[in-house]
């Protein structure tokens, strides 16, 4: 892996120092790419990069889903009557972040409360020293009133309307990124002592969710909006850059933190503007993957912004932190036998895409259906109860509960075991961008209990 | 058959004759407006009223600050110019089209229509205008409702309502969607120009109606993927089952069993 950083780092002296002349130069574009596909092609093979960064509380999650499921079961109620639920586990948060602060002890993380704004996932992170990145005014109220200060926050939406800056500015939250002039403009009139991130675009196309796509502005571009933050004598202190979420080339996080470099350059170079102070390398961090990415994320620091060049280090992860934490259990309401084959039906379970899985819709997400109860019997450390592919005997689609043709949360799936009403399944993995859309916002109430375990490990 | 429906569209094509002023051609010929709205409350139904109930005309363009906004077009003011009773004609043609957006059969428009004018006369004769009215869903009748016209992302007009929180809009169908040439900023250009209009009117939450057979569409799954990106949420439709359960008197069940909004993907936005 040494070997090829030094190559690297060859190749990377011997080009052209813009990205602009780069782009320019096809041949040193290619050397580059070649070399860093080698990185990653080593990267990938090496095994200590494949390992999870620490086991999940299983016992303890299936501890918790069974005294649930039973609970219910010895109840009165009808199949369909109980709500889905979640587990989470709080100590997975601490390790998760105890395994930033080793592969990453530079970066700050900011995390992206969209993701999951359980009040008690964000007291514990606030109590952890991770800052926040807000997107709207409810989420901006929600971390202010936990008592943390509006300078660990990073208000982030790209889509910004006039009030949102009002009330940034009212709630003295100063740190925003920004992708337009007319933006530039709405912060000069609402909001002159912000502290600006220029986000630029990255290439982001091996993202499940692509975000550069719609935000973020292209290098050349950049000039126009430096000189209009000249003209507008407005505080930029950083750059900032999302490579997507759930990405599978993480090569772009490489470029992405050469092409801020370039834009630090650029802003003392050629317009004079004081030293960019903050680098945002984004978010999209996830934890299958989070020793390769964070490698790369070294790698290229390294290299452009050393440690001691005076520039602090900040992200936005979400899923990072919290897709890991939740176990959703749902159960089986109706049946229905497809072209009278008894091993392909239809299952309709009690939580959707409407519940706390809008994350299928608009996350890409893809939730893992496994059996936890079937036949009086737990199968939670069956991992092997259930595959997308036909390695199991039972062909499902599974649907959410209501009659909508979008509540679809699985075309596809085999199942060990052939599932009757009022058996259960459950969701590993399931607390990004879920229960966000659940959680009693605007007077919706919240549709599924949580069962919080390792409540009180101290921090 | 499809006679009926061309009532809807006769409706529509009158609004747009209406609006086809000199004055109103005259803004949108003006490259420096992006777009133009017509806002009036339902007490301008009420006939032989002392005051001017000419529409309130909104423009959205640069503003000297640098940025788009909205603002009261107070120069052009009584921008119609027509006669009390074409005024009140076209005010009622609006509310037809804007609630007739989630009836499932437009063959009963007449009936629907009908049902309407009685249900909207009961609330202007209780109307009390010093009520902060919250109406979420878009069941409830709006004391405001708007048209907007956005020339450089629809060819239709958009048709809204609202009260004192919510700004109801129902996106045209994808058909009036100009082609934007492979430009991936329009979502964000239409999005923001209604979240502004929303804050304009002082409303905290802007509802986004996009028909359903729509939302496989370039534009509109670029909105969906990016909607926890952009702060937005999708919320779920409405029970019908639950609505048969309810108190089912005549004026309800006519509500309930031809007014649905199955047809559309729900998504709601902080302004």
């Amino acid at each position: 892996m040494s070997n090829v950083k030094v190559e690297i780092h060859q190749t990377l002296q011997n080009s052209t120092t813009t990205l602009v002349e780069m782009t320019n130069s096809f041949a040193t574009t290619t050397e580059e790419d070649k070399f860093l596909a080698q990185y990653m092609a080593q990267l990938k093979a090496d095994p200590k990069i494949a390992e999870l960064p620490h086991d999940q509380a299983h016992p303890q999650i299936s501890k918790a889903l069974q005294e649930r499921v039973r609970s219910v079961n010895e109840d009165t109620c009808d199949p369909g009557e109980e709500n889905s639920f979640f587990v989470c586990d709080l100590n997975e948060i601490r390790n998760l972040h105890k395994n930033w602060q080793k592969e990453l002890p530079r970066i700050q993380p900011y995390y992206a409360v969209k993701c999951n704004p359980n009040p008690l996932i964000l007291r514990l992170l606030a109590d952890m020293g991770v800052n926040f990145d807000c997107a709207s005014k409810l989420e901006i109220e929600t971390i202010l009133k936990l008592g943390v200060s509006p300078e660990r926050i990073i208000y982030a939406n790209p889509c910004k309307v006039s009030s949102f800056i009002r009330f940034a500015a009212k709630q003295e939250v100063k740190k925003s990124t920004f992708d337009n002039v007319e933006e530039l403009y709405k912060i000069k009139k609402f909001h002159p002592e912000s502290e600006l991130f220029l986000r630029i675009a990255t290439d982001d196309s091996t993202a499940q969710c692509r975000l550069s796509t719609k935000y973020g502005c292209d290098l050349e571009n950049v000039d126009e909006l430096l000189a209009k933050v000249k003209e507008l004598d407005l505080n930029l202190v950083g750059v900032s850059f999302h490579v997507g979420s759930g990405a599978s080339d993480f090569s772009s996080l490489y470029k992405a933190v050469k092409d801020a470099k370039f834009v630090f350059n650029k802003v003392v170079d050629e317009y004079q503007l004081p030293k960019l102070k903050i680098l945002d390398v984004g978010g999209g961090f996830q934890f299958e993957t989070f020793a390769e990415s964070s490698a790369v994320l070294r790698m290229a620091l390294d290299e452009f912004f050393p440690e001691g060049c005076g520039v602090d280090l900040i992200a936005e992860p979400g899923r990072y932190f919290v897709a890991t934490a939740f176990t959703l259990a749902a159960h089986v309401i109706a049946k229905r036998t497809v072209n009278n084959n008894k091993e392909e039906c239809m299952l309709y379970i009690n939580d959707g895409v409407y519940g706390n899985m809008n994350c299928i819709l608009f996350d890409h997400q893809e939730p893992n259906p496994r059996v936890l109860y079937h036949d009086n019997k737990f199968h939670y450390e069956d991992f092997h109860s259930s595959s997308p592919k036909p390695e199991c005997p039972y062909k499902v689609s599974m649907w959410g509960p209501t009659c909508d043709g979008l509540d679809c949360i699985t075309k596809e799936y085999y199942l060990k075991y052939d599932l009757v009403v009022g058996d259960w399944l459950y969701f590993p993995n399931l607390g990004a961008y879920t229960s966000s859309a659940a959680t009693p916002f605007n007077g919706f109430d919240q549709t599924a209990d949580i069962i919080y375990i390792n409540k009180e490990e101290p921090l | 058959m499809h006679s009926k429906p061309n009532l809807l569209q006769k409706k529509q094509n009158a609004v747009l004759q209406l609006l086809s002023t000199e004055q109103i051609q005259e803004k949108l010929a003006n490259p420096t407006i992006s777009a133009v709205s017509l806002t009036f409350p339902i007490t301008n139904l009420i006939k032989k009223q002392k005051f001017d109930t000419n529409p309130s005309l909104l423009s959205y363009s640069l503003t000297s600050s640098g940025f788009k906004d909205w603002y009261a077009d107070i120069e052009t003011g009584s921008s119609l110019d027509l006669p009390q009773d074409n005024l009140i004609q076209l005010y009622w043609d609006v509310i037809l089209i804007m609630e007739s957006q989630f009836l499932y059969d437009v063959s009963h428009l007449k009936k629907f229509q009908n049902h309407l004018i009685d249900t909207m006369g009961t609330r202007l004769r209780y109307n009390n205008s010093k009520t902060l009215r919250d109406t979420r869903s878009w069941r409830g009748l709006c004391d405001n409702y708007m048209m907007v016209y956005l020339p450089l992302i629809f060819d239709d007009l958009i048709w809204c309502k609202y009260d004192s929180v919510y700004l109801h809009v129902v996106l045209p169908p994808i058909e009036s969607w100009r082609k934007n040439d492979g430009k991936q900023s329009t979502c964000k250009e239409w999005l923001l120009s209604l979240l502004e209009l929303s804050n304009s009117l002082d409303l905290q939450y802007l509802r986004l109606y996009l028909r359903r057979n729509d939302s496989n569409t370039n534009d509109l799954t670029t909105l969906l993927r990016n909607l926890n990106w952009i702060g937005g949420r999708i919320l779920p439709n409405e029970n019908r089952n639950e609505l048969f359960d309810t108190d089912n008197n005549d004026r309800n069940g006519f509500d309930n069993l031809m007014l649905g909004d199955e047809n559309f993907v729900i998504l709601e936005f902080e302004s």
